[in-house]
């Protein structure tokens, strides 16, 4: 009798916990390893974006030196990914770094140094007609860079086009999982003259 | 005149009396996640449930001590309330099991949200700890709301506890789609699996009371107290009739809750939950609404047979009883 009882209280115990051990179970063998998977192939599949002109907006003196400004747009694409459920969502880009130098004939023209703590993303919170317009916003993401250089360099010939050699590293976070990537990369640069507008 | 000696009896406790007082204080963890959910998480779930949750927990405790016996409701008897709302939630998650082994149903994917807002975690939500919290406050929820059951019914029968069952659906029918972002499209899979677990619910809840009937005897005082309880009387073909057009009415508020709510989310190019193929619901032309007319249809063909079948059985007085 005591046998019996003991017998239905372990299968009772089973029944109770078989709902959440199947949970766990399958968090381990199902839901980590998709998130994972999602993860990488998100992050792997991420580009980076420098756009192929910068604008010569204005001079200004620093010290003893006039100082030229240049901006131009830098960032990464294909944020959009979706998540082990199906649901879509943009990864977070945090410490987006972009370092470039514009070389004319030998001569540094410019140098980059920008730093981004974050870039901007939907937080999940909003309600789903928000949410969705701000997932395809945010896929591709480009900021304005800051790059200066001594305004002495500058003539005509090399307001054209000039060398620029560039640097991006960021750190994407997934659903789970984080990666550092780091592009580099040379392309000619289409330096616009907007000084006199 | 008799369902209103019942809500304000002092005998019964009644609805507007302690049995509807301790029913919200011990369903309360679903009203911390409801607050949660519907000011879109701007309340922490930490927040919500030590207001709406602890806090009832605690008035109740002290409450149940206070309880006068001879309602019926007794602090013995909400101890074994207790026992028997472990029933409910544990076959409602067993349903739920095959959902996901059949159709890849995440069922848990929001435990992992509970729990971080709970935990307050920083960085990924995907954990163990998180998922092992929001488990928590899940199996919370289910025991909270099978014990608001139990103490409103005086009797548990398998029709109360479907009418139950049924509620429970349409709200989790009604909130999820609308203030959770994961669900704001769900497909018609979630709708079903929604219905059919909280259906597993219901029989979870009619169930336990035979369960520990069997393997436990009442006491001499627990014996009084039923013989109190006036005999019941339905077959059980009047009851699987009232289940049945219970279900038709339930299935037109779900085709029109999935017309409305589904409809007036702005169309989307994901497939949230990635299901395959769309189901039949969601065929131009067959619009959801139209789901609702073969449920009314069913609904009004099952009242009808519970009711004849109901007075052949006073006519009758039939022996056979659920």
């Amino acid at each position: 009798m005591r046998q019996r009882t003991a017998l239905i209280v372990v299968i009772l115990v089973l029944v109770y916990v078989g709902p959440y051990a199947f949970v766990f179970g399958r968090t381990a063998t199902w839901t980590f390893p998709r998130i994972d998977e999602r993860d990488f192939k998100a992050m792997d599949g991420v580009q980076s974006s420098v756009s192929s002109d910068a604008n010569f907006t204005h001079i200004s003196k620093v010290g003893n030196v006039q100082e030229a400004a240049y901006t131009l747009k830098a960032g990464v694409l294909n944020r959009k990914f979706l998540d082990w459920v199906g649901f879509p969502l943009v990864l977070e880009v945090n410490n987006f770094t972009f370092k470039g130098t514009g070389i004319y004939q030998n001569k540094i023209v410019f140098q980059c140094n920008h730093f981004e703590t974050a870039f901007p993303k939907p937080t999940g919170k909003e309600p789903w007609y928000i949410y969705q317009p701000l997932v395809d916003k945010n896929d591709n993401t480009t900021i304005s860079i800051s790059c200066s250089g001594d305004a002495a360099t500058i003539n005509p010939a090399n307001l054209g086009n000039v060398n620029f050699i560039w640097s991006i590293s960021a750190s994407l976070v997934g659903d789970r999982n984080e990666k550092l990537r780091s592009w580099n990369g040379s392309q000619q640069l289409l330096i616009k003259d907007l000084t006199s507008l | 005149m008799s369902i209103l000696n019942y809500l304000v009896s002092k005998e019964g406790g009644g609805w507007l009396g302690y049995r509807g007082l301790f029913a919200v204080l011990l369903s309360s963890p679903q009203l911390g996640l409801f607050v949660y959910w519907v000011t879109y998480q701007g309340v922490s779930l930490s927040a919500s449930m030590f207001y709406l949750t602890l806090l009832p927990m605690i008035a109740a405790i002290p409450l149940i001590s206070l309880l006068p016996g001879k309602s019926g409701l007794t602090a013995k008897k909400i101890a074994t309330f207790a026992i028997w709302g472990l029933v409910a939630y544990t076959l409602y998650d067993w349903a739920r099991v095959p959902m996901n082994i059949f159709f890849g149903i995440p069922f848990w994917d929001h435990w992992f949200d509970w729990g971080a807002s709970i935990l307050g975690s920083q960085g990924t939500i995907f954990t163990y700890q998180n998922l092992t919290t929001g488990l928590m406050t899940h199996i919370l929820r289910g025991w909270g709301f099978a014990m608001a059951y139990y103490i409103l019914v005086r009797r548990v029968t398998m029709i109360s506890a479907f009418i139950f069952g049924m509620f429970m659906t349409v709200f989790y029918w009604i909130v999820f789609p609308v203030f959770v972002l994961t669900d704001a499209l769900p497909p018609w899979i979630w709708w079903f699996t929604a219905w059919m677990s909280h259906l597993a619910y219901a029989i979870g809840l009619w169930l336990a009371p035979k369960i520990f009937t069997k393997y436990r005897k009442l006491s001499p005082e627990e014996t009084m107290q039923e013989a109190k309880i006036s005999p019941y009387k339905r077959s059980r073909k009047t009851t699987l009739y009232a289940i049945l057009a219970m279900q038709g009415f339930g299935l037109v508020i779900g085709a029109l809750l999935f017309g409305a709510i589904v409809d007036s989310q702005p169309p989307s190019p994901y497939p949230v939950f990635g299901y395959g193929k769309p189901p039949p619901i969601l065929i131009d032309g067959l619009h959801s609404y139209y789901w609702a007319i073969p449920g009314a249809i069913i609904g009004i063909v099952f009242l009808y047979l519970t009711m004849r079948s109901q007075k052949k059985e006073v006519a009758s007085n039939s022996t056979s009883y659920t």
